[in-house]
């Protein structure tokens, strides 16, 4: 399928109708998504209500946005009025919520086509989809492998050409992991920039809603249309955010890429870590002033990351209770109704972060782990604004590997978690970052993390786009 | 600091103390492997300790989005019947539960 802005040229053109457009990504799903499972629930009925109400205003030669029209997805995550949401568990298995995400509502009002919710780890607490309580999803490019997490379905529905773009959220890495593992391009907006109404939530203090799409440029244009403040999430950031639109051609010249020594050390594999190095050579190539720059509290960002997100979440799944919506057991008392629902309802991560979530907020622990990790989490603050007064933007690996095997890291929680050392650092820190595939290793693809200052997605796409036009002319050289 | 190590033979205890007071029910087999996984990952996070810190007021915002505030007003809300039909088992508009003792 082309890109955004080609697509939506095809469709005002009238060269192309919406409805043609969902029954490529349709037939794409019935002949892919057997195999994949990026989908939880394709919703055709309603999907054929948005293109064909887009195609009757083309018809009338209405002005449409440029999202009109085309087909997306979003992770079952995030609330649709009318659709099943499950956040992936079975606690929520059948819930249908009356209400839809602000994310979806602006998507809606600009006229995309929601073609189905994709496959996620429960509760978004996962680094490869393994933990859904509905079956992993597999890597587009190897069955065996999985496309990352938590945000997987996503990912691999836009690698493999079911949609253009869908919605994922990133919490300690769930986007750009998968992005990174899949080939695709992934944002997390800075905490606060889209609205985390209706999005289920896994850590509020950590938790945001961005785009998977598979240029830089796309993920732009989504992003514009879910960012913005909303009154019905008091930690969304106040002003519009700025248009990102022009900036993609403005290339690196003069910019600063700090490369951040602690991103690239034993935990990453050695060949990610080359051919991250090749693409920040790329950059400096095209005009950029590369500097080795150090933050040393990136070592133990994993740890205050683990304390705080669990913390968070413990509360936040207390409402799983099996009383006024979701899955609930029988009981003979309430709180054996609760027991049962929530034993019977979560899966074994879920349950394992909500264990050491209780853990680090009771008395005699709270100060030693919860209010350690949160002036740590200042302290990291701190180091990253301070290193953004020497550099723009910094380079690292999105991720310390390549797609790993399904089974090879989910009986060890510790290991899964070592998925997002490079991520973590960015959601702690509440940075926005972009991942842009740079190469691969043994046929897998790598990512290149950008992460910049606060409300600084400007720098990100810039940077990104002329990475992008760099590999993409040097693609066509090679003959490609 | 506590160690994950010095939880010891307390960790299926503690496990069990922090599943009742998260209303969680444990299968015998999450009961099994918990307690190592936890001394584990409590071993692990415990590093924090270490990392040297300002003394400063907690705060749990890192966006510095504070005290955002609305006209306090009164609306019609629609939902109500709305999240009725999601609720496992209702009665005359309220949700029913088996009784707390």
């Amino acid at each position: 399928m082309a890109l955004l802005r080609d697509l939506h040229d095809r469709l005002v053109r009238r060269e192309v109708s919406a409805e043609e457009l969902l029954e490529e990504s349709l037939a794409a799903i019935r002949e892919r998504d057997a195999d994949l499972h990026a989908f939880l629930h394709v919703a055709e009925e309603s999907a054929r209500a948005s293109a064909r109400a887009v195609d009757a205003r083309l018809q009338l030669g209405e002005e449409v946005p440029l999202l009109a029209g085309i087909p997306c997805a979003v992770k079952d995550i995030i609330c649709t009025a009318g659709l099943p949401t499950t956040a992936g568990s079975k606690i929520l298995d059948g819930f249908v919520p009356p209400y839809d995400a602000t994310v979806v509502e602006r998507l809606k009002a600009a006229g995309a086509v929601l073609v189905g919710k994709t496959n996620l780890d429960e509760f978004a607490m996962g680094s490869s989809t393994e933990f859904s309580a509905f079956g992993a999803t597999r890597h587009p490019l190897d069955r065996e492998r999985t496309p990352g997490g938590s945000s997987g379905g996503s990912a691999a529905a836009v690698a493999a050409g079911l949609v253009p773009y869908a919605l994922g959220t990133d919490t300690g890495g769930s986007i750009r992991q998968p992005a990174s593992f899949c080939g695709v391009v992934g944002l997390r907006p800075t905490y606060g920039r889209v609205s985390r109404y209706g999005v289920v939530a896994y850590a509020s203090s950590f938790d945001q809603v961005g785009p998977l799409a598979r240029t830089v440029e796309d993920a732009a244009l989504v992003y514009e249309a879910i960012a913005g403040p909303d009154p019905r999430d008091a930690t969304t950031l106040q002003g519009s955010p700025p248009s990102v639109r022009g900036i993609l051609e403005q290339g690196v010249d003069g910019l600063r890429v700090g490369v951040p020594r602690e991103y690239f050390a034993e935990g990453v594999d050695l060949q990610v870590r080359e051919a991250v190095r090749r693409a920040i050579g790329d950059l400096a190539r095209l005009g950029a002033a590369v500097e080795e720059v150090s933050l040393p509290l990136t070592k133990v960002a994993l740890a205050v990351y683990l304390i705080l997100t669990r913390a968070e979440a413990s509360t936040n799944l207390s409402r799983y209770d099996g009383v006024r919506f979701g899955r609930r057991e029988p009981g003979r008392t309430l709180e054996e109704l609760y027991v049962k629902s929530r034993g019977a309802g979560f899966g074994t991560e879920v349950k394992r972060r909500i264990l050491l979530g209780t853990f680090v907020l009771s008395a005699g622990y709270a100060d030693q782990y919860y209010r350690k990790a949160a002036a740590v989490r200042r302290a990291i603050v701190d180091e990253y604004a301070a290193v953004f007064e020497r550099v723009d933007v910094l380079a690292t690996p999105a991720a310390p590997e390549v797609a790993f095997p399904l089974g090879a890291k989910v009986e060890d929680p510790l290991r899964m978690n070592a998925s997002d050392i490079v991520s973590v650092p960015v959601n702690v820190a509440g940075l926005p970052a972009l991942v842009v595939p740079c190469g691969t290793v043994e046929g897998l693809p790598v990512g290149l993390q950008l992460i910049a200052a606060h409300e600084r997605e400007d720098l990100l796409f810039r940077v990104g786009a002329a990475y992008e036009r760099q590999q993409d002319a040097s693609g066509r050289e090679r003959g490609k | 600091m506590t160690r994950g190590s010095e939880l010891g033979t307390q960790s299926s205890d503690l496990v069990r103390h922090l599943a009742r007071l998260a209303c969680l029910g444990l299968t015998s087999e999450q009961e099994e492997r918990y307690p190592k996984e936890f001394r584990e990952i409590v071993d692990y996070v415990g590093q924090v300790e270490a990392v040297r810190t300002e003394r400063r007021p907690l705060t749990t915002t890192i966006s510095g989005v504070r005290h955002v505030v609305r006209e306090d007003r009164v609306e019609p809300s629609r939902l109500a019947d709305k999240l009725l039909q999601v609720t496992p088992d209702t009665r005359d508009r309220g949700v029913r539960v088996p009784p707390v003792l």
